[in-house]
């Protein structure tokens, strides 16, 4: 390719740590389970909200007698039905020594990578479908972005918290060091 | 010693040149425009109600007002008090509720000092504090002299700089440079006002004025109703008798006349707002002063600088100018969110030279305009074209085809064509290259932007792909700093993936501190 010359290149490129390289821990195994869960619950919402309509004003009849309408219907369904286990496996992270990495997408393949000593803090979050599942989330801040750099679900308490404390520990240090000098 | 005694002089309660009156009364006035504008309400009422003593009341309403007005700055200039100890500055203020402020010099991002037309027969200044904190701990001393007002900027800037902080300065040249750089002010640029005018001209935001002034013009309605029934009168004087092209040159001679009218505009904004203005460097610190009514001086420490930019619109790239940018930061309260603060520190209209000499003393290690810029992947042009544009005109297509038959059904179809043409063009622009500590990006339609930045200053990558980028071998870089964020479409896979690893190296070993 079209590459910029300068002399040390190659030992460069050979010499420094490749992300593209990296292999990446899946999440929990029941992550897939709350993901599809969810979907229904929002599915159910949809078909409550219709037959409400319907009830009270009979305007939806038009479409119940029509085969087609039941096929564009199914269609969510398949997807809430299917999806969930195809995110749920794009999904994983992968620890470093010094940043941590977070890949998802299905289609459109994505992955972060965060330095520790970028982090400004760190959070643990847990709603109440992942507390039935005993999961977690943790999410990252940088000053990059006033939202979540980076959230990974779908963690065992206590993998999150192994997680938390090892980049909260490694941020500090790297933080503390960078103020004192 | 003498900052031991300026120390001491300092540190004791003082107030502000009785002067500040005259500012206080500004601000209150201005915070009553801003917030309490229905508070005069009332009169309208009265003026309604009130019959033939309306003007009476309405006038001693006035007085009251005033006399309020006046009293209440008096006495905000009493309460005002400020005192500068070692490490920190301390406010005392407030008439109905006290409030007390301590702002330690390490949480000082910034003092700018500007010089409204009222405080210059006095040589006082108004001093604005920038903290690192929210902008409720925004400090404003107005009506302080301008030496004493210096001596304090110097003093809380000394105590930022730590003395190994030329360190951040990223650049071992620094080091031979700091002896006979750093204690003494280097002047940068002076610009005079022909370079002021070209700004105006080539300032992009003048096309956001004419939507202002557009904006405006549909609140006065009934005005407006008046003006363009005047002028649809006249086009009909001269069309009643005259043919289609006078019509079409008086139409087009309009536009001239607006168009012209809005660069004048412009120009004028721009001697005024930065009239006299002068960049120079003092040690690590950038400092601006600039302003016709108001001079404005405000500085910047070059460690905290995260990205610069060169711009150049397609009017500037006729005047060969630059408008470069530089990007700073400054936290909220939460420390995690990051909003741009300097947007402010803008130095317009430099030359070509200038920009290589001050990209120079910035990143001196980075000669980018050596460096051979990479294009993007062509595959921009075709996968925005199919997945964006060809659906969106597909659906006035069938519209109209349904509607009107086929030959107008495809006239929408020329979109793509002219898409073809700009994605071509904006494909073209796009560049980048990088030495393996710092990055350039080049992007841009007509004019072009150059984004400047060290590694060690991000924050996250992020590399994306879809199915059709997999299969070409290109990916989306994105790059967040804090503050702004880079995205690269479209790059070789080898060169996104070498760019990442090259920042997550710099970010990991490099010990200067991003902040």
């Amino acid at each position: 390719m079209n590459e910029i010359t300068f002399e040390n290149e190659q030992v460069e490129a050979t010499g420094l740590p490749k992300v593209a390289d990296l292999e990446f821990e899946g999440l929990a195994d029941n992550y897939a389970r709350t993901l599809l869960i969810e979907g229904l619950f929002s599915w159910l919402f949809f078909i409550i909200v219709f037959s409400t309509i319907q009830t009270f004003t009979g305007k939806i009849g038009f479409f119940l007698a029509h085969w087609w309408f039941y096929l564009v219907a199914a269609i969510p369904l398949l997807l809430i039905l299917t999806l969930p286990f195809l995110i749920a496996n794009s999904r994983g992270f992968a620890l470093r020594e010094k940043d941590i990495h977070y890949k998802s997408g299905i289609v459109w393949h994505k992955t972060v990578s965060l330095p520790f000593n970028r982090i400004q803090h760190v959070e643990v979050e847990s709603g109440p479908l992942e507390r039935f599942f005993k999961l977690t989330t943790v999410k990252l801040f940088t000053a990059g972005g006033a939202r979540a750099d980076m959230s990974i679900p779908a963690l065992t308490f206590e993998r999150s918290s192994r997680l938390r404390s090892h980049l909260v520990e490694h941020a500090g240090v790297v933080e503390s060091g960078a103020h004192d000098e | 010693m003498s900052k031991a005694n300026a120390v001491n002089r300092m540190d004791q309660w003082q107030r502000l040149k009785p002067q500040a009156i005259v500012h206080f009364i500004i601000k209150i006035v201005m915070r009553a425009i801003k917030e309490a504008m229905q508070g005069f309400l009332p009169l309208i009422v009265v003026y309604a109600a009130a019959g033939e003593r309306r003007w009476s009341i309405i006038a001693m309403i006035g007085i009251g007002l005033v006399a309020l007005l006046l009293i209440g700055a008096f006495l905000s200039y009493l309460k005002f008090r400020f005192r500068i100890s070692k490490d920190s500055v301390l406010i005392q203020s407030g008439v109905l509720k006290r409030k007390r402020l301590s702002l330690g010099f390490d949480k000082i991002q910034n003092i700018e000092l500007s010089e409204p037309l009222y405080f210059r027969p006095f040589g006082l200044v108004v001093m604005q504090i920038e903290s690192a904190g929210s902008s409720s701990e925004e400090v404003t001393l107005g009506g302080v002299p301008r030496t004493y007002a210096e001596e304090i900027r110097s003093l809380v800037l000394q105590h930022k700089v730590p003395q190994n902080d030329h360190l951040s300065i990223e650049s071992n040249e620094s080091e031979t440079n700091q002896s006979d750089a750093s204690n003494q002010q280097q002047h940068l640029l002076h610009l005079p006002i022909g370079e002021l005018i070209r700004f105006g001209l080539t300032n992009n935001s003048i096309w956001i004025f004419a939507g202002i002034g557009a904006g405006a013009m549909s609140q006065f309605e009934w005005g407006g109703v008046y003006y363009f029934k005047s002028v649809g009168e006249l086009f009909e004087t001269i069309a009643g008798n005259s043919p289609v092209p006078i019509l079409l040159l008086t139409l087009f001679g309009l536009i001239i006349a607006v168009v012209s009218l809005l660069l004048l505009v412009s120009a004028i904004g721009a001697i005024i707002i930065h009239y006299d203005f002068k960049l120079s460097q003092l040690g690590t610190r950038l400092h601006i002063s600039k302003g016709l009514f108001e001079k404005k001086e405000s500085s910047l420490l070059i460690p905290k600088l995260q990205s610069i930019q060169f711009k150049q619109s397609w009017p500037a790239k006729i005047l060969k100018r630059y408008h470069v940018h530089l990007t700073q930061i400054s936290f909220s309260k939460s420390g995690a969110a990051a909003r741009k603060s300097g947007s402010n520190f803008m130095i317009p209209s430099a030359k070509a030279d200038f920009i290589t000499e001050f990209s120079a003393r910035l990143y001196p290690n980075f000669d980018w305009w050596s460096l051979k810029l990479n294009a993007i992947s062509r595959l921009f042009v075709w996968k925005n074209l199919l997945w964006f544009v060809l659906p969106i005109a597909l659906i006035p297509t069938t519209f109209i085809t349904y509607h009107l038959g086929l030959p107008y059904g495809l006239i929408p179809l020329m979109a793509p064509l002219i898409a073809y043409v700009i994605l071509r063009r904006v494909h073209l622009m796009y560049g980048y290259a990088t030495d393996g500590k710092h990055g350039i990006v080049k992007s841009g339609f007509l004019g072009h932007s150059l984004k400047l930045f060290p590694f060690y200053k991000v924050q996250t990558v992020h590399v994306t792909q879809s199915p059709g980028q997999r299969r070409a071998m290109v990916a989306n870089l994105n790059i967040k700093l804090a503050g702004s964020t880079i995205t690269i479409p479209f790059m070789a896979i080898e060169d996104a993936n070498q760019w990442r690893d090259k920042i997550l190296f710099e970010v990991e070993t490099n010990k200067l501190s991003w902040m």
